[in-house]
């Protein structure tokens, strides 16, 4: 779970997650070292000017008199008191203890010692921490009062001062360390950033690429750990390449067989009809000839939808006002016949006629499927209108009509793929809004249907695509 | 009428024979590309019926052969698609028309004939909708066989119209055929001219229409 969750992070964090723990166990560790080393380093100092305590009593020791007597160095003391910032205490004593002078019970070195070695111990005195140099010299003249042959002398000081020194040496220690704990998670971080650069901006580039855009990802500029990536999107890329040219060809080779069966049924339809010779047979072949003649309707429609799929758009220079005006020739003859006022809005074609981008034939396409469901759905005697425009960011192809509109709860799923208007009882594949959808979208717009902007009853079916339409398609 | 079919579909073919011998017809039916070049230079048929997806030799290749030979057989071709692109591209190629699969038989019949007749140079440059005829050689319109008095600016308005009968004629289309060089014409000029027309054309089987947003129309009642 932990493991997965960690493959899953960013880098960055598993980084962070990695390198916390060990930098903080490597910091402590080192933190505990130079606390040791510090107090060497303190004890090493200080024992000095212990020995040197000690050295001095041993010079003063005097037996001449056959008992043992020292001049302390006073002065030595207070200067040496100074410096400890606590109480010194000194022992001078036989080695068998039998004559001793100074304070009595300070404790004894935990080793016998060897005479002319000085030994360093720490031990408790009055419950204080003390540091004691422990000397043994040889007695020059034998004492009265013992059999003795070397003096011990001892010399303690508080150890407060020399715990002063090392606490404060390894706070700074710790003030370095954590800088440089902080300093190192920094430098990853900023490293591990500066690395992930190239995958970063890779990552920009491809989230901005065009829905459509299979131009393989730019390969030059690319550091040597993003390059197999690219490399295997980039055969993604031909990949997808390769699978919409067979999709195109397909629905190229389906339209080619199609039509040519469709054409077949045509010809044999009419032919049997100038052949008829009874009228229960010419009105079969006629209900026959029309249920083809819808059949190649649907079949039209499928592969305008098909290809408004697959197509590579043929970006081109378009007369909207033309492409309205061809389009209503087109249907011009059913609206009549249903007695539809089929019109274009009056815009004067001499000085409006915006020049829009787009692939002509799709957009031909898709308007011509919106004004024949206009014509189709609209009751006889109504009005149906084109409409062009063109503002700022877009160009729009539309058609208005006054038949019975679309109730709202229908207006989203109409434009899907075979489904038809609940209100409307004419026969229809119900292609037409999608394709006309589709192509919309081919061109970086959409499909839009809206009730009529002046309240009346009717629908306003309209197509919008973008001025940087182009761009989009790459 | 002696037609040369090149169509490599087999049941189209054979059905397609069928019917138009039944109209009367000819026809020599060839379904591969090679086999039709070399009829053709032959020659012998009054019009081509062309599909572009021929084994042997493509259908573009036969045409382009046809017109290199600086044969005139006018050419008639069967398209499964039906884009305005498709259309430029194929009369670029040298064809007289086209049709989209699937066509019906009787347009299939009034084309051949139309490109046979333009092709024998007998269509009359006579122009006539129902029963008004534009005699324009006299400059006279006939309406149901009587010359009928119109001024010169009616009479230029009509010859546009009939000349693209079946076609709307915007105002500023009419404008630029009639008032050509003229400065500052008012669209209600046409709209006059053509109420005046209208009385002109009442009840003789013939009227101008007005197709809201798209212009003027003439056409039969």
């Amino acid at each position: 779970m932990f493991w997965k969750k960690f493959r899953q992070a960013p880098l960055r964090r598993s980084l962070v997650i990695l390198l916390l723990p060990i930098l903080a166990g490597v910091t402590a560790a080192e933190l505990w070292m130079t606390d040791h080393d510090a107090l060497d380093a303190a004890n090493a100092a200080y024992d000095r000017s212990l020995l040197g305590a000690v050295k001095s009593i041993a010079g003063n020791i005097s037996t001449a008199s056959g008992g043992l007597s020292v001049e302390l160095p006073y002065r030595m003391f207070e200067f040496f008191e100074l410096t400890a910032s606590g109480p010194v205490h000194f022992r001078v004593a036989t080695s068998d203890g039998l004559v001793e002078l100074g304070s009595a019970d300070l404790p004894a070195p935990p080793t016998r010692l060897q005479p002319g070695v000085p030994a360093f111990y720490d031990a408790v005195y009055f419950g204080d921490a003390v540091r004691l140099a422990a000397l043994l010299t040889p007695v020059a003249q034998p004492l009265a009062q013992s059999n003795a042959q070397t003096v011990l002398i001892q010399v303690a000081e508080s150890t407060q001062s020399r715990q002063i020194f090392t606490r404060r040496f390894v706070m700074r220690s710790a003030l370095r360390d954590a800088l440089i704990f902080g300093l190192t998670l920094l430098t990853v971080f900023a490293a591990v950033t500066l690395a992930l650069g190239p995958l970063a901006r890779l990552a920009a580039q491809v989230r901005a690429r065009k829905p459509h855009d299979l131009t393989p990802i730019a390969q030059d500029a690319l550091s040597a750990d993003v390059a197999p990536l690219v490399l295997a999107v980039n055969q993604q890329i031909r990949n997808t390449q390769e699978l919409m040219t067979r999709q195109r060809q397909f629905v190229d080779d389906a339209s080619h067989q199609l039509r040519t069966h469709l054409t077949t049924l045509h010809v044999q339809a009419e032919h049997a009809l100038r052949e008829a010779e009874s009228d229960p047979v010419r009105r079969t072949l006629q209900a026959l000839r029309l249920e083809i003649n819808r059949a190649t309707h649907t079949t039209n429609q499928f592969l305008a939808l098909a290809r408004s799929d697959a197509v590579v758009l043929a970006w081109e220079e378009v007369d909207l006002a033309g492409l309205v005006k061809d389009v209503a020739l087109a249907v011009m003859a059913k609206a009549r016949k249903r007695g539809i006022d089929l019109g274009v809005s009056s815009h004067d074609a001499a000085h409006a006629t915006p020049r829009a981008f787009g692939d002509a034939d799709l957009l031909r396409e898709a308007l011509l499927n919106l004004a024949s469901n206009a014509v189709l759905y609209t009751p006889e005697g109504g009005e149906v209108t084109m409409m062009f425009a063109a503002d700022a960011d877009h160009w729009s192809l539309g058609v208005t009509d006054n038949g019975p509109g679309i109730s709202s709860s229908h207006l989203g799923a109409l434009g899907q793929r075979f489904v038809r208007s609940d209100t409307r009882s004419v026969a229809g594949s119900g292609l037409g809004l999608a394709i006309a959808r589709s192509i919309a979208q081919r061109h970086g717009g959409d499909l839009s249907l809206e009730a009529r902007a002046d309240g009346a009853p009717g629908l306003h079916a309209r197509i919008w695509w973008p001025r940087r339409g182009r761009a989009v398609e790459g | 009428m002696h037609v040369l079919l090149a169509e490599d579909e087999h049941t189209l073919g054979t059905w397609l024979c069928k019917a138009l011998e039944r109209l009367g017809i000819q026809v020599e039916w060839i379904s591969d590309g090679k086999l039709a070049d070399a009829a053709l230079r032959q020659g012998g048929h009054d019009v081509l019926i062309l599909d572009l997806g021929l084994p042997g030799l493509a259908g573009e290749d036969v045409l382009l052969r046809l017109r290199a030979r600086d044969q005139r057989l006018p050419t008639l071709v069967l398209t499964a698609r039906n884009s305005p692109s498709d259309k430029v591209r194929l009369l670029n190629l040298g064809a007289d028309d086209f049709l989209a699969k699937p066509f019906d038989l009787s347009e299939l019949e009034a084309r051949l004939h139309a490109l046979v007749r333009r092709a024998r140079g007998t269509e009359h440059p006579r122009l006539a909708c129902g029963g008004l005829q534009l005699d324009i050689g006299k400059k006279q319109f006939l309406l149901q066989g009587e010359a009928l008095a119109l001024t010169p600016r009616e009479h230029a308005v009509l010859q546009v119209l009939i000349q693209h009968s079946g076609e709307p004629m915007s105002k500023r289309q009419i404008i630029d055929r009639v008032f050509s060089g003229e400065r500052d014409v008012h669209p209600e000029a046409v709209e006059v001219l053509v109420h005046r027309l209208r009385k002109r054309l009442d009840r003789a089987g013939v009227r101008i229409t007005t197709l809201r947003g798209l212009g003027y129309v003439l056409e039969e009642v």
